[in-house]
């Protein structure tokens, strides 16, 4: 039986896979992690990361062990890990935390009976028993323990693993890892935020390909609340979940809006409030060292989306726009957005700038040149140069503080 | 004035008066309004609720606002228990509000199984477990016991039915635990939790009910649709955003405030010693304030709350002879003062000799007493009983 009385200490071994493959570039990616790792462990005193063997390892306590586990499943870059629990050369210490190891681990085969093995890796060479005596001794244990299961050595569902050092490390899951890339690898892209179901996914996906995200997001108050603006925070609260923190700007587009309506034709609102978008955001992207802009955009989606709608919002903007899901189907959209803790948060029922002032027709197929000329009605630099001068920023960090 | 009956109510803390005020003078907005006043308090309610919630390890969503442990105990209890067929479990020493709910919705096709408790107020798990019949729908078993201070096993009974393949809900009522064992809900994994404000030095009136999975019982008040639409009501936002300083103040100070009362206690116990007819009816303290020692099925008992008996006295008499003297203590439960009887069903529930049933008088601590209130107190004690004389 498991003696709450013993110390229980973690060390969770993570495996990055995919800058493995990048051989020179491999150690800027390993020192990116590493960072990445330590500023959001930081808060977790006593915790430690260290590098043996090739592979990064997160020593951690018993206290500490749910919240390590909960952030290192949002690390960006890590394919896997596999949380081990170290107990000491006691033989009573081994066999029990090999039970209850076993137990975590059928828990993730919910009733399923797995086939199993055991497997001892004995670098001590002063440990009494050999790795086949150990193997086959602690295989009798958990089959006693667990009579229900079988072993199998040749194909097991489930491998118990034993490392005998100087302690010993028990580990029986893998636990999948957000993979991608270390945070902020991949340069600085800027996010059209709104507070649909879209663009948080947008800007989730990107991150994970090691782009450091920031943000903008169009507002029309009076015609918007505050609580829609403050929706769109909580979404970016929502991303720097994964991220660490977001830098948020924020637009009021009301006066650009109001001449669009005076001056334009009413079924190119939408396509025209898109461009002043795009061409605001690539402003202040310039200024904030992004090398792109990231949107939320799908094909089909809505009447601004079509090829022709791409075509003429690409055209207002000269740097490269990243669309990661240009070809996902609402379904699977919604499914990251449920998966990412951004979904309830973006339906509720507070109006973004958009909806607003949507005319009762939108035209499908717009073409580049027709827009061209309504916007020349505008006097386009002055509404955007007026736009950024009422621009608010602000960080966003994932610790709420709870203020009263 | 020395103040020692805290398991009735308690203090407020001078900071969470300080909130209260700021809500009612000049943050005063409807969290329901569109304007901003209202975003404002929307914005408190949802802070007042994020804190909770970090502070008892369990997520926001998972925490309804009510009027009071009574309140929340009547909702879960009237909502599982109004289908025609069913059957419940509860201890013995629940609290009136928990028993009576369950009382008035007994009926014909409706059973209960009423949980006896050993010498020191403690239920056993296995009896629950062997309780269990395929239509039982709620096992109610409250977290810390009012009149004795009795620690229940919860997390143990939690584990037990579930393993043992129960499918109907489990609930517990945390009034008298809450400020006192460090809670966490993750670890307790019961379906409903009540709590109230004023027994850790938050305001009367607001409390919370805690429920594993939102939207699981139909509302008890329709109306606003506040809650989620599961409690209708204009938040009580100073209330509840003192009732969410209480609870971060409780939680941060937790174990030092167990080992500070738990000296006042021993400090007490010691030297009634003196007096052969005084004997204690509350269990044995543990060193912790953490709730997983008491998970197996060892009698525990919180320091706050020290039972006392008294042979062929009247407890009534002594309680008023040391409010003379400026002591506030209790006899019974405070909820139950309206009662006829002159023994409390948890007194009765233990079989306690029937010399002492009488004068039991309940002393209950805080962290806002001192060592010498409580030295005073029991000197007090001692003193009026060397003048009151009861027939043997």
């Amino acid at each position: 039986m498991w003696n709450p009385e013993w110390q229980v200490e973690h060390r969770i071994v993570l495996r990055y896979g995919e800058i493995a493959l990048k051989g020179g570039n491999r150690i800027f990616f390993e020192s990116k992690l590493l960072k990445n790792l330590k500023e959001q462990l930081k808060p977790l005193t006593g915790t430690k990361i260290t590098k043996e063997h090739g592979r990064l390892y997160v020593q951690c306590s018993q206290a500490h062990y749910e919240e390590v586990m909960d952030i290192l499943s949002r690390i960006y870059g890590l394919v896997s890990y596999s949380p081990a629990r170290v107990v000491s050369l006691e033989l009573e210490e081994i066999e029990a935390g090999a039970i209850e190891e076993m137990r975590l681990a059928l828990a993730d085969f919910k009733g399923k009976q797995p086939t199993f093995k055991v497997e001892v890796k004995r670098t001590n060479k002063n440990y009494g028993m050999t790795s086949p005596e150990m193997t086959k001794h602690l295989g009798g244990i958990l089959l006693k323990a667990y009579p229900e299961l079988k072993v199998d050595v040749h194909h097991p569902e489930l491998q118990v693993v034993l490392e005998v050092r100087d302690r010993v490390y028990i580990f029986s899951r893998t636990i999948k890892g957000q993979g991608g890339m270390p945070y902020k690898t991949g340069g600085r892209a800027m996010l059209l935020l709104s507070g649909g179901i879209d663009s948080p996914v947008a800007g989730y996906l990107m991150a994970k390909r090691g782009v450091e995200i920031e943000a903008v997001h169009f507002h029309s108050y009076p015609y918007t609340s505050e609580r829609a603006k403050e929706k769109v925070l909580t979404l970016a609260r929502k991303l720097c979940a994964y991220t660490g923190r977001v830098r948020i700007h924020s637009v009021n587009l009301l006066e650009i809006q109001q001449a669009i309506i005076a001056n334009c034709p009413s079924e190119e609102m939408t396509i025209l409030s898109r461009r002043f978008m795009m061409a605001i955001a690539t402003e202040i992207a310039k200024e904030r060292d992004c090398g792109a802009l990231v949107t939320g955009e799908s094909l089909g989606q809505v009447a601004s989306q079509t090829m022709e709608g791409i075509a003429v919002t690409t055209d207002a903007t000269s740097l490269p726009v990243l669309r990661p899901l240009i070809a996902f189907d609402k379904v699977d959209i919604t499914a990251i957005a449920k998966a990412i803790d951004t979904f309830e948060t973006s339906i509720l029922p507070f109006e973004d700038c958009c909806t607003v002032f949507l005319p009762d027709k939108v035209v499908t197929k717009p073409k580049v040149a027709d827009i061209r000329d309504s916007e020349a009605l505008l006097d386009v630099s002055g509404l955007i140069a007026n736009a950024i001068k009422g621009m608010e920023a602000q960080i966003i960090r994932a610790e709420e503080t709870f203020e009263l | 004035m020395i103040y020692l009956d805290n398991a009735a109510t308690t203090q407020v803390h001078s900071e969470v008066i300080d909130l209260v005020v700021k809500y009612m003078a000049s943050q005063f907005g409807n969290p329901a309004s569109l304007h901003h006043m209202g975003l404002e308090s929307e914005k408190a309610l949802k802070n007042a609720r994020g804190l909770i919630a970090k502070h008892l390890n369990c997520q926001p969503d998972q925490i309804v606002f009510t009027s009071g442990g009574s309140e929340s105990n009547n909702w879960v209890i009237q909502r599982l228990m109004e289908s025609e067929q069913g059957h419940a479990i509860v201890s013995g020493v629940e609290h009136p509000s928990v028993l009576e709910a369950v009382k008035a919705m007994q009926g014909k096709g409706f059973s209960v199984t009423t949980i006896p408790v050993n010498q020191l107020g403690t239920v056993s798990t296995e009896n629950i477990v062997k309780s269990i019949t395929p239509h039982t729908k709620l096992v109610s078993i409250m977290l810390v016991n009012n009149e004795l201070g009795t620690i229940q096993p919860i997390e143990n009974i939690v584990r037990e039915l579930r393993n043992s393949g129960y499918q109907g809900f489990i609930h517990t009522d945390a009034t008298q635990a809450a400020g006192k064992i460090r809670l966490n809900l993750k670890h307790l994994d019961v379906d409903f939790l009540s709590l109230s404000a004023h027994k850790c030095h938050g305001p009367k009136g607001v409390g919370l009910l805690y429920m594993k999975r939102p939207q699981t019982i139909k509302p008890l008040i329709f109306g606003g649709g506040q809650e989620s639409n599961q409690r209708s009501g204009t938040h009580n936002l100073p209330g509840i955003v003192g009732m969410a300083k209480a609870i971060a103040i409780a939680d941060t100070h937790i174990q030092e405030n167990w080992a500070h009362v738990s000296a006042l206690r021993a400090h007490v116990i010691e030297k009634l010693r003196e007096n052969p007819d005084i004997a204690f009816f509350s269990g044995p303290v543990s060193s912790t304030c953490d709730q997983s020692p008491f998970g197996g099925n060892t009698d525990w008992a919180v320091p706050h709350i020290l039972s006392i008996g008294i042979k062929y006295a009247k407890s009534e008499v002594v309680l008023h002879a040391l409010e003379a003297k400026g002591i506030m203590v209790s006899s019974g439960s405070a909820c139950s003062s309206n009662k006829k009887k002159q023994i409390s069903h948890v007194i009765e529930a233990l079989g306690v000799d029937k010399t002492y049933a009488e004068g039991i008088i309940r002393m209950s601590f805080s962290s806002k007493n001192t060592l010498n209130e409580v030295d005073t107190a029991a000197q007090s004690l001692l003193d009026v009983l060397n003048t009151l004389h009861f027939p043997r």
